[in-house]
């Protein structure tokens, strides 16, 4: 019960090819990195494609993934696993951590920054040459086997001083940076994802390259590609395209009137 | 009320004639007259009869206004004056005539005549608008100018709407409507467009690539082009009647940049077809005007509506009709260039020319949003950038030691001429090639990959644009090589040395520190006005309330922890895991109950503010009033904090101020200190990070944070700039985050993502692009930093 509450672990074999549009010479870091065991970061702003990311690369390398969503009440336990008692019975359930490092799979946790830093640290041991994982409750050490991979994303946006990564965890991982892919490729992101024609994926990625130049102008991210995805979609079902840019776009970038208030300007000047 | 002889009378008087001429529609035009049918005062006699003495003085007095700058107008104005009084109160009966004069001023007496001769729904809407103040929007047309651009243009406001390729002016007001919404709509409009000359380089035809025409016209008009002149200025300046080539090349770009802009931007489309439907009605009758004037006129409403207000004589209409062929071939091109509308402006500058006698050219008024060109003022901005590019082409150069050409600016010129199809991919890359610039491989990927996102923002490469080029190169060019360091050292004196405490500096180039090198000297700052607080507390009475209401929000409130070794509670789910751990024959944890807690903030923050000359006036002046709201809001919270200054001349002299210790009360000495404070001298960051470092060492607390305020890079009198104060800033922070000290910078510099980032970490700062928003922002951040 109480894993429900606070995991959520979704845990499968990829059998069918994610979409996805390589930006550089990620894919080859990322297997490069594979090959020598090495634990891998994935940097860069919301919505820029790190998922996607992960699901393509687990297919490719043939590796289950564990994705586990960090969250500040995360316990190591909760990475690790515990005891729960069935009927009388006591029965130990492997953390998706455990899981990962049992069966050989990739391990992301994503958004890792969130998590408690006492829990970080259990993944310390599998981030170096030892690779194993200690589970104190059961007196046991696991040996990662050669196909266990971990990755952790981070979004280096500026944050409270409370909650930044520390620097013993940040510098175990070799890290790979994302970016808003340039522009003909978003384009074509965006009409694959969302079904959009190219006119309107055209107008979404130049209102979001727009959008974007005001990080750092009062904005503290700007408009993701997943962003542009959504206002796609909301056209294609119909909904009119300045309206759906205002929902999708504007509104969750901001809450500063004056800049919301030029947010919605620059729709009404691309649609 | 006043008899018919009385108010004829004074007509006579104030118009001093009996009859005007009204135009017959079917009198021919024959070229340079036009005959017009006559007009009696008397018929506007009875309606102004009907009305009260005191309204009729208030028309006479305005009627004598209008007749002292055209009788004909204010015939009109009489005859339409007793409808007017139906409409209008006497406020906007005043206004009315106003705008009358406006429109005189603006296009002449013809549609000033034309405005009083009835009242239309425009006009009373007009007369009811208040107008929108372009400091109403300066923010979000600001905003959605940075946006637009990419940061490459700023929005300004001006008596009229034109662009020197770095700022876009904008009028200071627009009444075009009476909501404010509508107005907002032309300014966003006028807005848009300039974006547009700069997005399609509307104001910098490469003469390079005219060569052939430049020779031709040069030889054919006996003028020619300098190096006094950049860009369109130079192109205008071939011509001898400059202002009817200026008006022709605006008609004639205008249509292209306008043809582009609907493409690229549907929604923008939408609205200037709203403001060019309402203008249609303003435009003059070409049959009224002088043949070049009517040509001119003629050729953009055709380009623009289709169509043509009035008749056009022979010559002219033939004339018109050509050019609007040159014109139109041109545009249909597949991406028609600034410089194929140059070379269509020419040709039909010579048409006109030799086809229509001069008569007299007073100039064309183009569809307002497209506002004016100002050649000399796109020289001016062009030379800047231009000058802006040599200056960081040479500091490029000094980077990677290459001896300084005498000629930089030519070679700019040069480059900028040769870079053979701007729209390659690539072709910014070929620019630094051809500057003769030696870009290290590994660097050269990196850069391509940022022009390509420029690209996206510009479409087209001008000089602002390789000038963003030069700077990414540089950028990248510092990082990668290590600059030359110059040699130079001041001798600590013992007089120094006295009630100073000291500070190692790290040399970066040795990689170890110079002992005892800086003298640090602590002084409490001396007290300013009294007033000070109370006022900014005022001014900002609105947002000191909100603040304040954010940080009891952060007050620490009562939160549950879970798995603790007592309690109130019993925590069942680490009590059902102890019982699983004991069934599987583990020792259980005794952490079972659940403890309700104050949540601890037991946060120390130091904020030190830099009071470096370049802080005078404004900037300080904002960074104190920000401080107070800093200060009103931490009241609120059980946060220890101290606040600092500093400043400073070589290392001798470290100044390090003393606004608040943290063990002093925010009380009127507080307060007075922060309205002392002032800009002094230069900024040696090191010494006051790490006297700051060694405060905060001794003050208990488990979060401990040190917020610098800062307006520039770390630079002092002697060697301490450049990579050394950089590296030596970078050092002291790194001595702060030992001792478990959290740095974080605010800084108002929007070029310092270049070094700050070096300093503080990707993490560690933020830029603010207005240090209007200081007040708003600092407390937030903190918040921010805080929860
Ligand atoms: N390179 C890409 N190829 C294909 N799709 C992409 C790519 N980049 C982004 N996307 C699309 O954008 C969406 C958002 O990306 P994703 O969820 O991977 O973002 P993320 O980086 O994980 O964001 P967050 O940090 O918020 O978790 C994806 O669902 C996918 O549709
Ligand atoms: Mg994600």
């Amino acid at each position: 019960m109480s894993e429900s509450r606070t995991l959520r672990v979704e845990e499968y074999v990829i059998t069918e090819e994610p979409y996805y549009e390589p930006i550089g010479n990620e894919i080859e870091v990322f297997e490069a990195a594979y090959r020598n065991k090495l634990p891998v970061m994935l940097k860069g702003p919301t919505g820029c494609g790190k998922t996607r990311f992960m699901q393509y690369m687990a297919w490719k390398l043939k590796r289950p993934l564990i994705t586990v969503s960090c969250h500040d009440d995360l316990t190591s336990s909760d990475l690790v696993g515990r005891y729960l008692v069935k009927g009388g019975e006591t029965e130990w359930v492997d953390g998706p951590l455990t899981k990962a490092v049992k069966v050989g799979a990739i391990c992301y946790l994503d958004e890792i920054v969130e998590a408690r830093k006492d829990t970080t640290v259990v993944i310390h041991p599998l981030t170096d040459d030892r690779r194993i994982l200690p589970i104190e409750k059961r007196g046991e050490i696991i040996k990662a086997p050669d196909e266990f991979m971990l990755a952790i994303s981070y979004n280096p946006g500026y944050q409270s001083v409370l909650k930044d990564l520390k620097h013993s965890t940040r510098q175990r991982f070799i890290s790979i940076d994302f970016t808003y892919p340039p522009k003909e490729l978003e384009k074509k992101i965006v009409m694959q994802e969302s079904g959009v024609d190219e006119e309107t994926a055209e107008a979404l990625v130049t209102l979001g390259e727009k959008i974007r130049n005001l990080k750092d102008k009062g904005l503290e991210e700007g408009a993701g590609t997943r962003l542009l995805i959504y206002a796609g979609m909301l056209i294609k079902s119909g909904i009119e395209p300045v309206k759906a840019a205002e929902i999708a776009m504007a509104n969750p970038v901001t809450d500063d009137a004056d800049m919301l208030r030029a947010i919605r300007e620059l729709i009404t000047t691309v649609f | 009320m006043p008899t018919f002889e009385e108010v004829r009378s004074q007509l006579f008087r104030i118009l001093g004639q009996t009859s005007f001429g009204e135009d017959v529609m079917d009198v021919r035009f024959t070229g340079f007259h036009y005959a017009r049918g006559l007009r009696s005062i008397d018929e506007a006699v009875p309606g102004l009869a009907e009305l009260q003495n005191s309204v009729l003085e208030l028309i006479y007095s305005l009627g004598e206004k209008l007749a002292k700058r055209d009788k004909e107008m204010a015939f009109n104005f009489f005859m339409t004056a007793p409808d007017a009084v139906n409409h209008f109160s006497v406020e906007d009966l005043e206004k009315w005539v106003e705008l009358g004069l406006e429109l005189a001023d603006a296009y002449g007496v013809v549609p000033a005549r034309n405005f009083f001769k009835g009242i239309t729904r425009e006009t009373i809407e007009k007369i009811h608008s208040h107008g929108l103040e372009f400091k109403d929007v300066a923010r979000v047309l600001e905003i959605y100018m940075s946006a637009l651009s990419g940061d490459q243009l700023t929005v300004q406001e001006a008596h009229e709407s034109y662009t020197d390729t770095r700022t876009v002016f904008l009028p200071h007001k627009v009444e075009e409507f009476e909501s404010d919404e509508l107005n907002f709509r032309v300014y966003k409009v006028m807005a848009a467009h300039r974006y547009a000359q700069r997005r399609y380089r509307s104001l910098e035809p490469r003469l390079n690539l005219l060569e052939d025409l430049v020779n031709e016209l040069e030889q054919r008009y006996g003028r020619s082009v300098s190096s006094e002149r950049e860009g369109l200025e130079n192109f205008i300046h071939l011509f001898p009647e400059e202002q009817l080539a200026l008006d022709i090349f605006s008609v004639v770009e205008g249509a292209r940049i306008e043809r582009n802009l609907r493409r690229e931007f549907r929604g923008i489309a939408r609205d200037m077809d709203a403001l060019l439907e309402r203008e249609w009605e303003r435009r003059p009758e070409v049959s009224r005007l002088s043949p070049r004037e009517a040509a001119v006129e003629a050729l953009m409403q055709l380009l623009t509506y289709g169509r043509v207000k009035g008749e056009l004589s022979g010559e002219v209409a033939e004339v018109v009709s050509r050019a609007r062929e040159l014109a139109e071939e041109m545009l249909q091109k597949e991406r028609p260039s600034v410089e194929d509308s140059c070379r269509v402006t020419a040709e039909i500058y010579r048409l006109v020319d030799e086809k229509l006698p001069p008569g007299m050219y007073t100039g064309f008024r183009n569809i307002a949003f497209r506002g004016v060109i100002k050649p000399e003022q796109v020289t001016a901005g062009l030379k800047k950038t231009k000058k802006e590019m040599a200056e960081k082409l040479e500091s490029i150069l000094e980077e990677l030691e290459i001896e300084k050409p005498p000629d930089i600016d030519s070679m700019i010129q040069h480059a900028i001429n040769e870079v053979p199809d701007p729209l390659a991919y690539g072709a910014p890359l070929d620019f630094l090639f051809r500057l003769g610039l030696d870009i290290p491989d590994e660097i050269q990927e990196e850069l391509l990959r940022e022009i390509e996102k420029l690209l996206g923002e510009l479409g087209e490469i001008d000089a602002s644009m390789l000038m963003k080029v030069l700077d990414s190169a540089g950028r990248k060019i510092r990082a990668n090589i290590q600059a030359r360091v110059t040699e130079f050292q001041v001798e600590l004196t013992e007089e120094d040395k006295k009630d100073a405490f000291l500070y190692d500096e790290w040399d970066y180039k040795v990689g170890n520190y110079r002992a005892a090198w800086c003298a640090l000297k602590e002084r409490v700052m001396p007290k300013g006005s009294d007033r000070f607080v109370e006022k900014t507390l005022e001014k900002h009475s609105g947002l000191v309330s909100l603040i304040r209401r954010q940080f009891e929000m952060m007050r620490p409130d009562y939160r549950r922890l879970f798995k603790q070794m007592y309690g109130e509670e019993i925590d069942i789910d680490a009590f059902v895991e102890a019982f699983a751990d004991i069934k599987a024959g583990t020792t259980p944890s005794d952490k079972l109950y659940i403890k309700i807690d104050k949540k601890e903030r037991d946060i120390a923050v130091a904020f030190l503010v830099d009071l470096s000359g370049s802080t005078t006036g404004w900037v300080i002046e904002t960074e104190k009033e920000a401080l107070v709201l800093m200060c009103e809001a931490l009241e609120v919270l059980d946060d220890k904090y101290a606040i600092f200054g500093f400043s400073g001349k070589t290392r001798k002299q470290c100044d390090f101020y003393i606004i608040k210790r943290f063990d002093e009360p925010y009380d009127d000495t507080v307060k007075q200190r922060i309205a002392g404070m002032d800009a002094f001298d230069y900024t040696r960051m090191g010494p006051p990070i790490r006297h700051v470092t060694r405060i905060l060492e001794e003050t208990p607390a488990k979060i401990k944070l040190l917020i610098v305020l800062s307006d520039g890079k770390p630079e002092d009198f002697d060697e301490y700039k450049g990579d050394h104060g950089i590296e030596d800033t970078k050092k002291a922070l790194i001595e702060a985050k030992r001792k478990q000290i959290r740095p974080f910078c605010i800084t108002i510099d929007t070029e310092a993502r270049d070094y700050i980032q070096r300093m503080f970490g990707e993490i560690g700062y933020i830029i603010l692009d207005d240090v209007a928003k200081l007040p708003r922002k600092l407390p937030e951040i903190y918040r921010r930093l805080t929860t």
